[in-house]
């Protein structure tokens, strides 16, 4: 059996003495696209943060490639595992290129400039997320959509072993919705590499995802396939809606329908 | 703008700067007069006002200019608040209160007898003058307790912080330190012996670069060269930061260690500059904001061309200073809050229209 890219095992993690997250274990596989869904105030967030190594767990351990988190130095960890923010912000008005160049910090060596190689990722990237024509552009004359396509390409950047992105589909539109979620199918099914995205989408989470693990109160209440994950009573309970199943092609999807 | 375009710029401009610096005075050089002058060394009486007066008035209105501003750039990025300036960190108001308690206790006068009494009954009489144990005490004792005043400032600074990473306690620690530092400046006033005593603080204050000698540049080179040093290490963090504390840390830069290569940084320079010349405001906040748009506010390279930016605006500072005619001494200070105020205003103009 593969070692999992990331285990977490029996998770607790506290914030302002609140226990938000309880008791979660899972593990994520090389070539794995993991989705993690849930109502507003699951926790969703708060285990993403601990598995990035931002936040510290009260109890159990996370291990990234078999080895413990907090055992990897900084800039190590920096160059297998990339985060990209729920709220994606640039402060500064700086250059679309600039920004996806933060993604490669990790590999340029202090005091020099990028390579020739960290130079070719960054091209592909920016012509992968159609960011090609703007690229010299600042960040603060873009729409919503496009900033949050520059900051996707800056996280994967870095070519990472496992990207852990925190709802980053907001604020784009359907077609650049599909065509992110695309890219970052590629990017698993491409290579051993991994995501582990959290959605408010269940229809696409439903869609791209190859497991889901479903929060509720901090604790996990489903995780498995899709199809075991989204069922009536797991959706009713954990976000108080009921839903309607769609189905085309073989290919199974649900629909929010109503408040209960 | 290409960054090596920049840098020749600037670099020119400070050339050009330098070389008015020197040459305008009670009386006024030619850059060729000035060439031989330079060339005579200081065996001649010009050749003593150009080697001891003018050139280190000129080196130090440069290390001074460029600390200012590049502390002011890398604050600015650091908090990600264009307005920020060495101010907000408390140490240039601890440096100008250390440096009035030297005046106001007559520290620098007893401390530079009691060294001179010492080295010479030790046997080491030729080192009086380093530590400015002759007539010129006030040129070494200030200065060291503008210095002394920086560092307690930030030891404060660093104790009100604790261990957390959180930039606006940084900066509620920071203005603290600065008020408190400022009501003690203002006490040591209120309670100035003479009236003289009170002139002396206050005229050290408004900040100037008059009568400064080489040993003034030589107490503040090891603190800018360390300065710059420790604020360029930081230069990658600034970046990072640009998208948020938490992509910084998942970058794999620790935010502690970028905080203290900031506050360090800033310290050496802010704190020796202000040890030197007093002082001088405007500097921080101005040059960074005027040369952001020619480096795509890329807050990593703004660094050094504010430096050297820095460097050529309180040149020309002190040129103007020393040209516009006036009873008093125009005082450095003044002019650089003058000048600054129109900045200001003209910045509140262009927000005022962008949210019209």
């Amino acid at each position: 059996m593969t070692t999992p890219l990331l285990e977490c095992s029996n998770l607790f993690v506290s914030l302002k003495g609140k226990t938000i997250i309880r008791e979660v274990s899972l593990k994520v596989q090389p070539g794995e696209f993991l989705g993690i869904v849930g109502a507003n105030g699951s926790g969703k967030t708060t285990l993403l943060r601990t598995m990035v190594g931002l936040l510290s767990p009260q109890r159990g351990e996370i291990s990234l490639m078999g080895k413990p988190l907090q055992d990897f130095p900084p800039e190590i960890l920096a160059r297998k595992r990339a985060y990209l923010p729920q709220s994606g912000e640039c402060h500064w008005p700086i250059t679309v290129e600039r920004v996806v160049e933060l993604g490669r910090l990790p590999f340029i060596e202090p005091w020099r400039k990028p390579s020739g190689q960290d130079q070719k990722v960054m091209d592909d990237m920016l012509r992968e997320c159609e960011l090609e024509e703007i690229r010299h552009r600042s960040v603060d004359t873009l729409s919503g959509g496009e900033q949050s396509r520059v900051l996707a390409a800056r996280a994967l950047a870095g070519q990472p072993e496992i990207l852990l992105a925190d709802e980053p589909l907001t604020g784009l539109d359907p077609y650049h919705q599909l065509q992110l979620m695309a890219l970052l199918k590629k990017m698993v099914l491409d290579s051993a590499r991994a995501v582990v995205i959290v959605m408010h989408d269940l229809s696409l989470a439903a869609r791209f995802c190859d497991r889901l693990v479903m929060l509720h109160g901090g604790t996990v209440l489903a995780i498995g396939a899709p199809d075991q994950v989204l069922t009536e009573e797991n959706i009713s309970k954990a976000y108080r809606i009921t839903i309607r199943r769609v189905e085309h092609h073989g290919q199974k999807s649900v629909v929010p329908w109503e408040c209960l | 703008m290409k960054s090596w375009t920049l840098y020749l710029i600037l670099g020119s401009v400070l050339l050009l700067s330098a070389t008015v610096s020197v040459c305008i005075g009670t009386v006024n050089l030619t850059p060729g007069q000035l060439v031989q002058v330079l060339l005579s060394g200081d065996q001649t009486p010009l050749g003593v006002v150009v080697w001891q007066l003018r050139m280190p008035r000129m080196v130090l209105a440069i290390l001074v200019g460029a600390s200012l501003a590049m502390s002011g750039a890398a604050l600015q990025g650091y908090t990600r608040n264009p307005l920020a300036d060495a101010g907000l960190l408390g140490i240039s108001s601890g440096a100008a209160l250390g440096a009035v308690c030297m005046f106001y206790t007559g520290f620098s006068e007893s401390a530079s007898r009691f060294l001179a009494s010492f080295l010479n009954s030790i046997g080491c009489g030729q080192f009086i003058d380093w530590f400015g144990g002759g007539a010129g005490g006030e040129n070494f004792w200030v200065p060291m307790g503008g210095l002394a005043g920086a560092f307690i400032a930030l030891l404060i600074v660093i104790l009100l912080v604790g261990p957390t990473t959180n930039i606006p306690t940084l900066i509620l620690a920071g203005v603290a330190v600065s008020s408190l530092a400022g009501a003690l400046t203002a006490l040591v006033l209120n309670l100035s012996p003479n009236p003289y005593a009170g002139m002396q603080i206050i005229s050290w204050l408004l900040g100037s670069l008059t009568d400064r000698s080489w040993q003034e540049v030589q107490l503040c080179r090891p603190f800018f060269i360390a300065g710059v040093v420790i604020l360029m290490m930081a230069r990658r963090g600034l970046l990072a930061l640009s998208l948020g504390e938490e992509v910084t840390a998942s970058l794999g830069f620790s935010l502690k260690k970028l905080r203290w290569l900031i506050v360090i940084g800033c310290t050496l320079l802010v704190g020796s500059a202000t040890a030197v010349a007093g002082s001088i405001a405007f500097v921080g906040i101005v040059v960074p904001h005027l040369l952001r748009p020619f480096v795509k506010s890329d807050p990593a390279r703004l660094l050094m061309p504010s430096a050297l930016g820095g460097a050529c605006i309180l040149l020309w500072a002190d040129i103007g200073v020393r040209l516009i005619p006036a009873e008093q001494e125009l005082k450095l200070g003044v002019l650089t809050a003058l000048v600054g105020t129109p900045f200001f205003l003209a910045l509140l103009l262009k927000l005022r229209r962008s949210y019209t």
